[in-house]
């Protein structure tokens, strides 16, 4: 818990405060229509994020492979719930079970036992994709390293797409959803959020995080120091995949995707929102989450904005991207992490003044 | 205090998102999604041209009776999905928060799947006019009807078209048939499943074969028919596909005949100037309804259609056009702009005159009951096949 | 049998095409260590440029004789390497400057490609079909000829002239082939003007019978396999560029001839499958060389 001693106090409390009213806002927001979808988006891809800035930033090797890992945990899901639903309608009669997992916006909730099915179907998916992303490090990451590594785990996940398409229990063309009988809520999305932030913060304090450092600064000078530096990788990229799993689990509560849609341009997606909040700093992940999925399910579906941004996200994705690389590389924050601390300068800036007014007088 | 002012007007314009539906009755709205760039383009902008022909229509005749009060109809937004099912769920949030009354839309059939996980959750009473898939309105296993209590649709379903077809090529006399179908459309599957199914228990030997969306040379998939003498190919796709794939056979030298489904509306379009369009000539494929057929109702819609947009309706057209009629008369039926009332009403009414279906039908599960028709070419057009 | 070979034929003539491709990607790779993304958009756009201009020049005195072919690919040919020549200077050289990381520069490369595959997408999003010079047979041995012949030229280019030892000087160390007094700047913007140049001969001879493309042929249609070519063969090798396009183009038009027995929809699964077994067992490729990392 080293993170917790090094914050300082008001950053604490800034933080702590800061996710209250979230909490508020998830509570509040299924009175709307968009703003539940957009909370639950921008929790989700947070996660996703966090999970890609784990090999990316902090152990420095370069995945592109990160979208196979989040369909695995969103196919696990959707197959898990498929089973439990399956179970109880036989059991207990359907009525029942709609009763207890149906979330309707208009009127309903989710039923609290909705929500013990969801952390479960979650948890296990994501454990299953932690396994399968094991096996994928233990094979890829002692033998490759750079662009290699890259591109053996972008043919990997293509493969993952290739044969979830194949099978029509997978996903097959359109893909298998489970969103008409059950759904998530942006509180729950955000308990996760909030749940993987103290982990990874946990995580990286601990003597593996402090290992994954060192293999991403030198990894000969951290071998030569004793650090076992392809073990560190597999952990990194297991604990990376768990947290994808968990994100591909919870985006299958949230909306229906097809397999081809977790291919290349979605772990390329995952890269431009960890570079565009910097590599290394979780909460830049979380910032560049927010900006990408409030573009994309706010910004484009205003009547006000003319209908070029919509039609051609790719080409303001791509303008955005290479402004950003040529002229700040390190991204939004850089290698730093958000602090609250300019919020209070702003005010202190102000006392400054009135005292300064004051004493003339 | 100028920086906390300013906080605040943040915090009000985040909670300015959280609007409270409030429903004016000036007009009825309704909504649409649909693809109006992208591949498939031509069925969303037919299908827009369509919806704006009844909605047009509909008003010039005074507007839709709502308990004695004659009220307009709007068409609020017809929402660019690029036949996308994340871009046609976001559709739906962005017309719910328009306050429709209806939805009419979407046009593909994994576009209205992303739709209608929304659309689930308000209740709005969702009447698509093209989307196909059996799932739709049933769900994956068949036995979501409750859940999907709101959706419609104005088409006939998949697995209907794919066992006509079937049917019609065991009556044929087709002995060998090859079904090359689109591994990355459930749409594909669908048609292919309900043909292999019909066509193997009317003792049809069927061989399948499956290429993806990136395949656009078809030339190595013709090989293994060529070789092995099929007297038929199922071709179950849409028409830029269907195009490139009769096009690359038939000039490889095959000489059976080519079946399909509704994707292949427009296929006709594809056709250059001055290009020999004969291979058309053996290939045949199941479609809602015929343009140059001689019922009073398609003849005067086609009349009112070429008047205004000058070209002959494709079936996605009239369809789009049936739905906002379906529509029309759900509301007149029930007298309210109430989504539970509309969707009742839809559940249980009986609709009729409309250009895609000569007979009154009802909704069954959401499917209305209505028969398909046989379309082949002659001379570059299409002609209705016997 | 008859299956077989006729796969085989499709299947050289595919991979010809990829190896043209691969060898873009490849050089590249060899010379600034970056995968250029960007390379797909380069031949989407000798696809368009092609295609426009054939369709004008067909209307004209030229009509459909070999001139409108040769005029569309020799101008396809100057606009793609015009393309490659600005992304170069305004995208990857001030990055170079910087000293940027590697990631940095392949988030460009996305970048760029993203701009151009949307501009493309923007200008024309339906189906396109390509007018028909010649038939099928033909362009299967324009397809292997081309790509032989310029496999040789480039290979004399890069071994025995003096541009192409300063080509492998830079590839091998850039800061050395400085100071040696070879302009890197010339040498590396030279490398993206012949990769461009091989990509829009490529996607020529790739449409040349009549294929129908859309704006995503360079992101989708021949997708990511020239770039899985280039790394199998040995990133950085001529001859390993050219065997690899050839193995992807043969296991991908087998795939498709026999089609009937399920092999086509698990062509993702092979093609990518067998890639990473080359890796594993050889991760610098079929024809690459090791290198080994030095404290």
């Amino acid at each position: 818990m080293i993170w917790f001693k090094r914050m300082n106090k008001r950053n604490l409390i800034s933080t702590v405060v800061g996710v209250l009213v979230l909490t508020l806002i998830s509570i509040f927001s299924t009175k709307s229509y968009e703003l539940p979808k957009i909370l639950n988006l921008i929790f989700i891809y947070s996660i996703s994020a966090l999970a890609l800035n784990i090999v990316c930033g902090c152990l420095g090797e370069f995945v592109l492979g990160h979208g196979g890992f989040i369909l695995i945990g969103y196919t696990t899901a959707v197959i898990l719930m498929q089973q439990i639903s399956k179970l109880f309608t036989k059991s207990m009669g359907k009525v029942y079970f709609k009763e207890i997992l149906v979330y309707v916006v208009r009127g309903g909730e989710l039923h609290p036992m909705g929500y013990v099915f969801i952390i479960l179907t979650v948890i296990v998916a994501a454990l299953i994709t932690a396994i399968i992303g094991f096996v994928v490090g233990l094979i890829a990451l002692g033998r490759l390293k750079g662009d290699y590594l890259a591109i053996v785990t972008l043919g990997i996940s293509l493969i993952f797409v290739n044969v979830c398409k194949n099978f029509d229990s997978l996903g097959g063309g359109t893909g298998i959803s489970i969103t008409t009988t059950i759904s998530s809520t942006p509180l729950l999305n955000l308990a996760f959020l909030v749940a993987i932030l103290i982990l990874i913060l946990t995580f990286m304090g601990s003597r593996f995080g402090r290992n994954i450092l060192a293999c991403r600064d030198d990894n000969i000078a951290a071998e030569a120091c004793g650090v076992p530096v392809n073990k560190t990788k597999v952990i990194a990229f297991t604990f990376s995949s768990l947290l994808a799993g968990i994100g591909g689990a919870l985006l299958a509560f949230v909306q229906p995707q097809a397999p081809t849609a977790f291919g290349q341009d979605m772990s390329i997606l995952f890269l431009i929102i960890i570079v565009l909040g910097g590599l290394g700093s979780l909460t830049g992940s979380i910032i560049a989450a927010i900006l990408i999925v409030l573009y994309e399910n706010w910004f484009c579906v205003q009547s006000w904005v003319p209908e070029f941004f919509a039609n051609n996200p790719k080409i303001i994705y791509g303008i955005i991207l290479v402004l950003i690389m040529l002229f700040r590389s390190s991204g939004i924050l850089g290698k730093n992490e958000f602090t609250w601390n300019w919020f209070y300068k702003l005010f202190k800036k102000k006392d400054n003044k009135k005292e300064t007014l004051e004493g003339d007088k | 205090m100028k920086k906390l002012f300013s906080l605040l007007v943040v915090l009000l314009l985040v909670c300015s998102v959280v609007g409270c539906k409030e429903k004016e009755a000036e007009t009825i709205k309704l909504g649409s999604s649909g693809p109006l760039s992208g591949s498939v383009s031509i069925y969303g902008l037919a299908v827009k041209e369509g919806v704006e022909l009844a909605v047009e229509e509909i008003n010039a005749a005074g507007g839709v009776d709502v308990d004695g009060k004659m009220m307009k109809l709007e068409l609020v937004d017809f929402v660019n999905d690029e036949a996308d099912a994340k871009k046609a769920a976001a559709a739906l949030t962005s017309l719910i928060s328009k306050d429709v009354d209806v939805v009419v839309g979407a046009v593909t059939s994994g576009a209205t799947e992303g739709l209608i996980a929304e659309a689930v959750k308000h209740g709005v009473p969702v009447i698509t006019p093209t989307g196909t898939a059996d799932k739709l309105t049933v769900g994956d296993n068949g036995d979501e009807r409750d859940v999907r209590y709101n959706v419609f649709r104005a088409c006939f379903y998949d697995s209907y078209q794919g066992k006509f077809m079937g049917q019609y090529a065991a009556d044929q006399g087709v002995k060998k048939a090859y079904v090359l179908y689109n591994n990355d459309e459930d749409y594909s599957k669908g048609l292919k499943d309900a043909f292999v199914e019909t066509a193997t228990a009317n003792n049809v030997n069927v061989v399948t074969a499956a290429y993806s969306k990136q395949d656009k040379d078809f030339n190595a998939f013709w090989v293994p028919i060529l070789e092995g003498g099929y007297d038929c190919v199922y071709v179950p796709d849409y028409y830029e596909n269907v195009y490139n794939i009769l096009k690359t056979g038939y000039a490889k030298g095959y000489e059976g005949v080519c079946y399909g489904g509704d994707g292949w509306d427009g296929v006709i379009k594809q056709v250059k100037e001055g290009e020999d369009a004969s291979f058309l000539e053996n290939c045949f494929y199941t479609n809602h309804y015929f343009g140059e057929s001689e019922s009073p109702a398609v003849k005067t819609f086609v009349e009112k259609y070429q008047a205004k947009y000058g070209s002959i309706p494709v079936s996605f057209a009239a369809l789009g056009y049936d739905a906002v009629y379906i529509a029309k008369q759900a509301i007149e039926a029930c007298d309210s702009l109430e989504y539970d009332a509309v969707v009742e009403a839809l559940t249980t009414g009986t609709f009729s005159g409309l250009v895609t279906s000569s007979t009154p039908f009802t909704f069954n599960n959401g499917n209305p009951e209505k028969a398909a028709v046989v379309i082949t070419f002659k001379d570059g057009k299409e002609v209705e096949a016997e | 049998m008859n299956t077989l070979l006729e796969g085989l034929k499709q299947g050289l003539e595919l991979g010809s095409i990829f190896a043209l491709m691969a060898l873009g990607y490849s050089m590249v790779y060899g010379i600034v260590k970056m995968i250029n993304f960007a390379h797909s958009e380069f031949i989407t756009i000798g696809g368009f440029l092609a295609y426009f201009i054939t369709e004008s020049l067909l209307k004209s005195t030229f009509g459909n004789s070999i001139w409108s072919l040769l005029i569309a690919l020799v101008a396809a040919i100057i606009v793609c390497v015009i393309v490659a020549i600005i992304t170069e200077r305004f995208a990857y050289r001030p990055l170079r400057k910087k000293g940027s990381s590697r990631i940095t520069a392949l988030i460009t490369a996305i970048g760029v490609s993203y701009i151009f595959s949307g501009i493309m997408n923007a200008i024309e999003p339906e189906q396109l079909q390509f007018h028909k010079f010649v038939d099928k047979n033909t362009s299967f041995y324009i397809a292997i000829i081309t790509t032989a012949v310029l496999l040789a030229l480039l290979t004399f280019f890069v071994k025995k002239t003096k541009i192409g030892i300063a080509m492998r000087a830079v590839s091998e160390n850039e800061q050395a082939a400085k100071l040696m007094g070879i302009n890197n700047n010339f040498i590396i913007a030279l490398t993206f003007m012949i990769g461009s140049a091989l990509a829009a001969i490529g996607v020529v001879i790739y449409l040349l019978d009549g294929e129908c493309f859309t704006f995503e042929i360079g992101s989708v249609t021949i997708g990511l396999y020239p770039f899985v070519a280039a790394v199998i063969g040995g990133i950085g090798s001529l001859p390993g560029a050219v065997i690899g396009g050839f193995l992807i183009g043969i296991i991908r038009a087998i795939t498709q001839v026999y089609s009937n027995i399920g092999l086509s929809s698990w062509v993702d699964t092979i093609i990518y499958g067998i890639f990473v077994i080359i890796l594993l067992f050889k991760p610098s490729g079929l024809l690459g060389k090791d290198v080994r990392e030095k404290v």
